[in-house]
């Protein structure tokens, strides 16, 4: 697996959501790939400090901000 | 369950994050309970090589235990003992048996290929400094064996960048697998190669710590 196949699959892995084998190898390369632990631990931080915000505490902007970053993101 | 724990500074798990309660006197910790989803790991003694860490630590799990391939996973679990014989010394023991086994493989493909001068100096290298600079020099040629001699001379370099023994080791061990396999996860047989290459590290980890 390489860093790049590791970003991809992140979001996946902390879903819990990778089949055993790619788990494995995703976990191996964590073991061995500094840069890409710290990436990892940002993301599992990530998740923890924004899974806690409420949605109906947005603002309508910020709301809309969120959309858009998501659009943009998804269009590449 | 019995198994075993490599564990980074404050004894967290460097893969899941999970931090564990180390215990103040010899003698078991205190009990640590996950959330649902979010298992604490242990590994059983033949797969440890894929977990290496600063610290190793017998550990106790409990409530749903369920073994996975490489680990094994519980509810709650424990520290129950350090295990003194993994140090930094020994992680860096492990570095040097995978250069020299890498090292001992590139020095057959180099004469394979008509190098039999680089073959002789990079088989009388007999440290890791020394593998490095031999393995770096005969990289620059033609044939497998410049190709395994780059990974040999990588194995050594990148091993001493990671920011402890034990990391190193972990570094070291995927790479002399890789190269084993022949560098190339596409290839026929690299998968075989690999995984051989790690099952003999492994029986060295275990065997040199006595599990």
């Amino acid at each position: 697996m390489t860093c790049k196949e590791l970003v991809e699959l992140v979001t996946d892995y902390l879903d819990g959501a990778l089949p055993p084998r790619e788990v494995a190898r995703f976990e191996e390369h964590i073991v061995t790939c500094p840069p890409c632990h710290t990436h990892l631990e940002q993301m599992r931080r990530t998740i923890e400090v924004v899974g806690r915000i409420p949605e109906e505490t947005l603002s309508p902007d910020a709301e809309q901000d969120l959309r858009e970053a998501f659009r943009s993101w998804k269009r590449g | 369950m019995r198994a075993y724990a490599f564990l980074g500074p404050a004894a967290t798990d460097y893969v899941s994050g999970v931090r564990w309660p180390v215990p103040d006197e010899p003698g078991p910790g205190a009990w640590l309970e996950t959330e649902a989803g979010s298992p604490l790991r242990g590994y059983p003694t033949d797969q440890l090589l894929w977990w290496l860490d600063q610290h190793l630590w017998e550990v106790e799990l409990d409530g749903e235990v369920r073994e996975t391939g490489r680990s094994i996973l519980g509810a709650r679990g424990r520290l129950l003992a350090p295990v003194d014989a993994w140090t930094p010394d020994v992680a860096h023991e492990l570095t040097t048996d995978c250069a020299v086994r890498l090292r001992d493989r590139t020095a057959a493909a180099l004469e394979a290929d008509g190098r039999e001068e680089a073959a002789a100096v990079l088989e009388a290298a007999d440290d890791l400094e020394s593998i490095a600079e031999a393995a770096a020099s005969a990289a620059s040629g033609e044939g497998s064996g410049s190709l395994l001699a780059a990974f040999t001379a990588d194995l050594v370099r990148v091993a001493s960048l990671m920011p402890d023994p034990a990391r190193g080791a972990a570094v070291a061990a995927r790479i002399a697998a890789h190269a084993h396999g022949g560098g190339d996860e596409a290839k026929a047989g690299y998968e075989e190669a690999y995984a051989e290459e790690r099952a003999r590290q492994g029986d060295w980890l275990r065997t040199r710590l006595g599990l």
